[in-house]
Parts: structure tokens; C-alpha cells; sequence
């Protein structure tokens, strides 16, 4: 899933590591997350976009979600 | 935060008592009452009992040093629990087998230990078996850690 953070990170000068810290998570996470390797559970995702003070859909990419309705990546259910 | 770190003391406390527990065995040379009918294999099996518990000594060891470490930074302390915690790592984990295929070889370990003073050739096998368990969990940690 697409998603922003890099840019957002970027903008504020923050480095993974900094961002993993205040958000509770690994550095390696977050390197997923922003590679779209890995998709963030809700909570993850709601304490990322809190940090940077926009909404979940503000930060993550739900279009290519939307189009394709019946999949469930990777089969991990409450995933953004 | 403070309940982690109470974990953290328990857990110090455990590797300690395994620590002494390994150390009293050693001093009172317990590997060495490992006696069978075949000199050569008894040899082999009082080496393999040394190499062991000097593998578990040193590995008690280090984790009580990782641990004093981080329970004197609260930073350091923070990022641990983070690790722990980290709800990628734990898929990977989950993924990878979890705690059943750790279990699994542990199990089979104790049983080759077990099986050793009897029969070398089921000791070799079980010890191939448990060593094969821990390397398919390895090589599925590394696979799942590179996809996700």
C-alpha cells in the first residue's frame, strides 16, 4: 500500500529510526511500511498519522484497496 | 514500562539460577558419570555434555550482561520493549513457527540427550533432527523477514 510517509518524514527531518521510537515500533517497520513491503495494522497506522497531526487516509493510500474489494493482503484481517 | 522491567529482573533471575545450576554441574563433573558400555562413545558423549553446558554458560552469561545494560538506560530499556513488541517482528516470528517449532526441537533435544545413554545412532539422528527444526526456523525467519 502506498502511503506518505516518507515524504512527511522527510519534510520534518525526522530519520526512521526517530520516527520508529516515537510511534513504538522498529526501524525496520518502518522501512517496510515506507517500501510497501509490509502493511501496518490500524494501530500502527493511527499513531503515525497522530504523530504528523493528518488522518489515516491523509497518510496512507487506500485507492488501489478500494479497487480491488475482495483482496485481503497478505490475509492479515484490521490491516491498512 | 515498570511492568516490563520487573520482567526484565525475572528473567535476569532465571538465566542467573541456570547459570549456577550449569556451574554446579560442572564443578561436581556430572558429565562425567555419562558412562557406557563403548569407551569411545562415552568419551564422545562426556565432550558433547562439556560442550553444552559451556554453550548454555556462556549464553546465560551474555544475556544477564544485555540485560543489567538495558535496565540501567530507560532508553535502551524502551527500545527492547519496542522490539519485543513490534507487531512486524512478531508476524515474522509467528510466521517462522513461533514458540511449537522452538518447542518442537527443544523437545527432540532432550529426548536425544535422553537417548544418548543407550543408543548413539538414535542420539546422532535426534540431534541432526532438533539441529535441522532450528535451521528451518532460521532460514524461515531470514525468508519472511526479507518479503515483509
Amino acid at each position: 500500500m502506498k502511503n506518505k510517509i516518507k515524504e512527511l518524514r522527510k519534510a520534518q527531518k525526522l530519520s526512521q529510526e526517530e520516527l520508529a521510537f516515537a510511534v513504538g515500533t522498529t526501524r525496520q517497520t518502518i522501512t517496510s511500511i515506507e517500501c510497501g513491503k509490509y502493511t501496518a495494522s490500524l494501530v500502527l497506522a493511527y499513531k503515525i498519522a497522530k504523530y504528523f497531526h493528518l488522518t489515516i487516509e491523509e497518510v496512507f493510500d487506500f485507492t488501489e484497496a478500494e479497487d480491488d474489494k475482495f483482496s485481503v493482503k497478505g490475509g492479515e484481517n484490521g490491516r491498512v | 514500562m515498570e511492568e516490563y522491567r520487573k520482567q526484565i529482573i525475572g528473567r535476569m533471575s532465571i538465566s542467573a539460577g541456570i547459570c549456577i545450576l550449569f556451574l554446579i554441574g560442572i564443578m561436581f563433573r556430572i558429565p562425567q558419570y555419562v558412562q557406557t558400555g563403548n569407551e569411545h562413545y562415552s568419551d564422545f558423549m562426556q565432550g558433547f555434555f562439556i560442550g553444552l553446558v559451556i554453550l548454555m554458560e556462556v549464553y546465560g552469561i551474555t544475556r544477564i550482561v544485555h540485560y543489567g545494560k538495558i535496565l540501567g538506560k530507560e532508553d535502551l530499556l524502551k527500545r527492547e520493549y519496542y522490539e519485543e513488541n513490534d507487531e512486524r517482528t512478531r508476524m515474522i516470528y509467528e510466521k517462522a513457527g513461533g514458540n511449537a517449532l522452538y518447542g518442537c526441537a527443544l523437545a527432540v533435544l532432550v529426548a536425544a540427550i535422553v537417548a544418548g545413554f543407550f543408543e548413539m545412532t538414535v542420539f546422532i539422528t535426534l540431534i541432526c533432527c532438533s539441529v535441522f527444526l532450528l535451521g528451518t526456523r532460521k532460514v524461515l525467519k531470514i525468508y519472511y523477514g526479507r518479503k515483509f
